[in-house]
């Protein structure tokens, strides 16, 4: 490939460093990530932006045997400001796994944004949606 | 034909005449005319009461009534003898039996009782006498062993006991009654003769002028029964002996008649055995027929689609004009045809084309696998033909549908044939029908052949897309990118024609120059191939060499013409060369031969800048006059080759027409202009080669910013970018398109990432209201909207820019290719 020309628009003051030849990338923003378990539950609450590159950390976390096992997931978007299509992708996966499984499976809190994008894929017909924990606990009780 | 009145005398007496008028041709005698032939003879002497009047009325009605094929008479002479056998003590003459001519008909009238050849003059063909009187008549009815006591059948014409007469036919030997003979054509004896009554035979000689049947003799035995009775009835013979007579005819008839039923049963049993193996030969033969039309009309069929799929090269146009013959010729309700492709990086994807039914009948259930129906043609296996899938052995043995996903289209009959190039499966078809046993032998003949050939024709695909590929290749080498000007927007495009491989001479240029000023270029070298191409990068080059001396417009192009001429003679080019002065906003340009170019000006209108356009280059040193138009910031400014306005079946004033309505329409970011442009004149249709160049003064400078930022193609581009893009958003002040801008920076760089796995390169831009993001990569593959299902995972990225961006595209660059995105605010 051949280098392109300088842009001529002004560059931004700062951000992190380009990726040169040979140079590297810092890793990259993660999710946090935080998990309570009930009888039949387990909530799990994300924290950040779930996208191409921290999709496979959220399925990583939801693909322990715990995780897996429980009769009931929930996963708590409260804290998610940003979803792109790796995001609808793991979400529509964790489904399909869990259904096929015998198990339930919820989303909460789901964002302004986020929702927009759910639509738009026609997903919001797909994963069960609730407001909070308590209503999709509610609406699940065994 | 005469006519009768019904009781009439003249009736009856015709009716008389023509039963007692009987006929019978000797040449053509058979059981019928047998029976009814001794019947009349018997007839003819019933009220006769001398064995002599018998005798001659036998005579009569054999010679009357035989007749040849032409209702001659068939005899030349009737004898009709009696011998009376030689006494116990011997022969009294010495001579033998003395052979009495009772009855006559010949030539020569008879002289019952004399000798033969008592008058030399007129001698009769049969007369009395003994062996000595008359030896030629002798020696033939002894050769004939007619009137032997114990005469023996040798052929076949004695009854079964022996003893009943014997009769000869035989064709006359030299000796026998040679000179006697009454007419030369006669040379055959029928002659037949038995006992008469204890102690007396009878002989009749009947001398045939007409060929016999085998089997006439046969036949003749019931006559010789009948001329038995018959002589007897003038005879005062004992009742026995009548009895005796009536009971051998019997018996002969009833033989005979057996023997002629048992003949024509076998007649018939052969008649039907030979009708039947003509019925199984015509069976055999109309099935050969059939068998060789089917023939005949799979090979037109194949023929057909044989050169409809050779003259294909587009790979996509050719699997779906290759599934939708197939689907057609197997008679299935639907079909489909899977095929590998390779990807940039080395990966193969599973595609498909669907023919006879809708697409979105199939796009809910994922991607077929290698379950035990699906495998032996996916790995090149053989033929699957199943009258009934869903009775097959290998059907429903593959989770997770074990069988049909639930919403399939019903398939009961199944067809499937793999596709194959030098062992490699290239493809597959497949088809189905709902009701059973739909898909025969010949179904899979066909599809066989239309597989065969779609191989051959993927192949030649694939050969033309490599060499298109380098030519386009050597196209981009020879047109590098465009270097940017501050305060100028401006882009380019050259696409090679659709269908033809060669590189083409288009060429466009943008130089800057010392002063400021910026030089615009747009020519095309006539010609196709590497020769043009090699014209057209001289020209290029002498060109660049020319705007940097600073030349005027006007000399450039009498500089070029000299040129032209100099390095390739006979060859003609046009071109236009223009000078953008930023300054005084003016654009100066020269035009040689070429279509002119199309200036927007700040409030919309369009024109073609068309005054004064000289001679085409390389027609000798021709002087070019200038033209002197304004440009002003707002202004835009294409310049382009023919290929974009010409199209087969478009006048190019109708091309020019509509190029004008599109300048003069609405517009905005360039890239998307040009795009849309192409869309509307070419639509991927253009015969010739297309360049153009593109400019945009922007009004408010202020209002254009850019930035950009490349990255390693890791999955931490992706945050990055969303945040380069969001801050850079925000001090730009367009809080409002943030979320959208983000997303589609995420989903373009994430897929770059994802499939390109080259260096990328990120950058943003704005034209006041208008933001464009641009990913550059070093992947020639671009991007394809796929609407995903819900339940579906992936394939949502491009789908969620398409859903936002007010405009995307992708065009191809040297060494790879950029996606672009359009987002508008208000």
């Amino acid at each position: 490939m051949t280098t392109p020309p300088a842009p001529d628009g002004p560059r931004p003051a700062a951000g992190p460093p380009l990726a040169g030849p040979g140079g590297l990338l810092p890793a990259g923003p993660t999710l946090s990530l935080a998990s309570h378990r009930g009888p039949h539950h387990a909530i799990v609450t994300v924290d950040g932006a779930i996208d191409y590159h921290t999709a496979p950390q959220l399925l990583g976390h939801l693909s322990t045997p715990e995780t897996q096992g429980v009769p009931l997931l929930i996963l708590d978007l409260a804290r998610v400001d940003f979803c792109d299509s790796s995001a609808l992708g793991a979400f529509v996966e964790i489904q399909r796994r869990r259904s096929a499984a015998g198990h339930r499976f919820a989303l909460t809190g789901v964002q302004l944004e986020v929702r927009r994008i759910l639509e738009l894929t026609q997903l919001t017909s797909v994963l069960p949606l609730h407001a909070t924990v308590e209503e999709a606990l509610a609406a699940n009780r065994p | 034909m005469l006519l009768f009145a019904r009781g009439s005398p003249s009736f009856i007496t015709e009716v008389r005449r023509r039963v007692q008028e009987v006929r019978f041709d000797l040449s053509a005698f058979g059981l019928s005319e047998t029976a009814r032939c001794g019947a009349r003879l018997r007839e003819a002497v019933r009220t006769t009461d001398s064995p002599a009047t018998a005798a001659q009325r036998i005579a009569d009605f054999l010679y009357d009534s035989l007749r040849d094929g032409h209702d001659g008479p068939a005899c030349g002479a009737v004898g009709v003898f009696v011998i009376d056998a030689p006494d116990a003590s011997g022969d009294p003459t010495g001579n033998g039996p003395r052979y009495a001519l009772e009855g006559y008909r010949g030539p020569h009238p008879a002289r019952p009782g004399g000798p033969a050849g008592s008058d030399a003059l007129d001698p009769p063909a049969l007369a009395s006498g003994t062996a000595h009187e008359t030896p030629a008549l002798h020696r033939l009815l002894e050769r004939l062993a007619v009137t032997a006591q114990d005469a023996q059948d040798t052929d076949g014409s004695a009854p079964p006991d022996g003893t009943g007469p014997a009769v000869r036919v035989s064709d006359l030997q030299p000796d026998e009654l040679e000179d006697a003979l009454p007419e030369r054509d006669v040379r055959r004896a029928l002659a037949y003769g038995g006992t008469l009554s204890p102690g007396r035979r009878y002989a009749v000689v009947l001398l045939c002028r007409v060929p016999l049947p085998d089997g006439t003799a046969a036949l003749f035995r019931t006559i010789a029964g009948s001329t038995r009775l018959a002589l007897l009835s003038g005879h005062p013979a004992a009742p026995a002996v009548r009895a005796d007579a009536v009971r051998a005819l019997l018996a002969d008839l009833e033989h005979l008649t057996g023997e002629r039923a048992a003949e024509l049963q076998t007649v018939v049993t052969e008649l039907r055995s030979a009708a039947t193996e003509l019925r199984r030969s015509q069976r055999e033969l109309q099935q050969r027929e059939r068998e060789l039309s089917e023939e005949a009309a799979i090979v037109e069929l194949l023929q057909e689609v044989g050169s409809g799929l050779a003259a294909e090269l587009d790979l996509d146009a050719l699997v779906q004009h290759a599934v939708d013959a197939a689907t057609r010729l197997a008679g299935a309700a639907f079909g489909a045809f899977f095929y590998n492709v390779l990807g940039e990086t080395g990966e193969s994807y599973l595609l498909y084309v669907i023919s006879g039914v809708d697409r979105s009948a199939f796009d809910k259930f994922p991607m077929p696998r290698n379950t035990q129906v699906f495998e032996p043609t996916f790995r090149g296996l053989g033929v699957v033909r199943s009258e009934d899938i869903t009775a097959d052995p290998r059907y429903g043995h593959n989770a997770p549908h074990h069988g049909m996903p639930e919403g399939h289209l019903p398939v009961r009959s199944y067809l499937a044939v793999p596709v194959m190039a030098r062992g490699t499966v290239l493809g597959g078809f497949f088809f189905g029908h709902p009701d059973p046993g739909v898909f025969t032998e010949r179904h899979e003949r066909l599809i066989t052949g239309v597989a065969a050939q779609t191989a051959v024709a993927l192949q030649n695909a694939q050969t033309y897309r490599q060499e298109r590929e380098a030519a386009m290749e050597l196209q981009r080498h020879l047109l590098p990118r465009l270097p940017r000007v501050d305060g100028i927007a401006s882009t380019s495009r050259y696409l090679p024609a659709a269908r033809d491989r060669g590189a083409g001479g288009d060429w466009v240029d943008l130089i800057p120059l010392a002063d400021g000023a910026l030089a615009l270029v747009v020519g095309d070298a006539m010609g196709k191939g590497v020769r043009a191409a090699a014209v057209m990068g001289q020209i290029r080059t002498a060109c660049r060499a020319y705007a940097q001396l600073g030349l005027a417009p006007a000399e450039v192009l009498e500089q070029l013409s000299v040129l032209l001429d100099d390095i390739a003679p006979g060859s003609i080019a046009t071109c236009v060369y223009a000078v953008l002065d930023t300054r005084r906003d003016r654009l100066r340009l020269a035009v040689a031969g070429h279509l002119p170019p199309v200036r927007r000006d700040p409030g919309g209108s369009a024109r073609f800048l068309d005054e004064r356009v000289g001679p085409p280059l390389g027609v000798g040193r021709r002087p070019y006059q200038e033209q002197d138009v304004a440009l002003p910031p707002g202004s835009r400014l294409l310049l382009y080759t023919d290929g974009l306005v010409e199209r087969r079946g478009r006048p190019i004033d109708e091309g020019l027409r509509l190029l004008r309505e599109l300048v003069a329409g609405p517009v905005g970011e360039i890239e998307a202009d040009c795009d849309s442009w192409l869309n509307a004149l070419a639509d991927g249709e253009h015969d010739d080669d297309i360049a153009m160049l593109y400019l945009h003064r922007p009004e408010d400078a202020a209002q254009q910013a850019a930035v950009a930022r490349e990255y390693a193609p890791v999955s931490g581009a992706v945050p990055d970018a969303r945040d380069l893009v969001s801050r850079t958003m925000r001090e730009w002040g367009l809080r409002h398109l943030v979320n959208d801008m983000m997303l589609i920076a995420d989903e373009m760089v994430a897929n770059a990432v994802r499939h390109a796995r080259t260096p990328l390169r990120v950058e943003l831009r704005r034209s006041g209201e208008r933001v464009v993001l641009e990913v550059t990569d070093s992947s020639t593959e671009e991007p394809r909207l796929i609407v995903s299902q819900p339940g579906e995972f992936g394939h949502r990225g491009i789908f969620l820019v398409d859903a936002i961006a007010t405009r995307w595209g992708t065009r191809p660059i040297d060494g790879g290719k950029v996606v672009w995105a359009e987002v508008k605010a208000s």
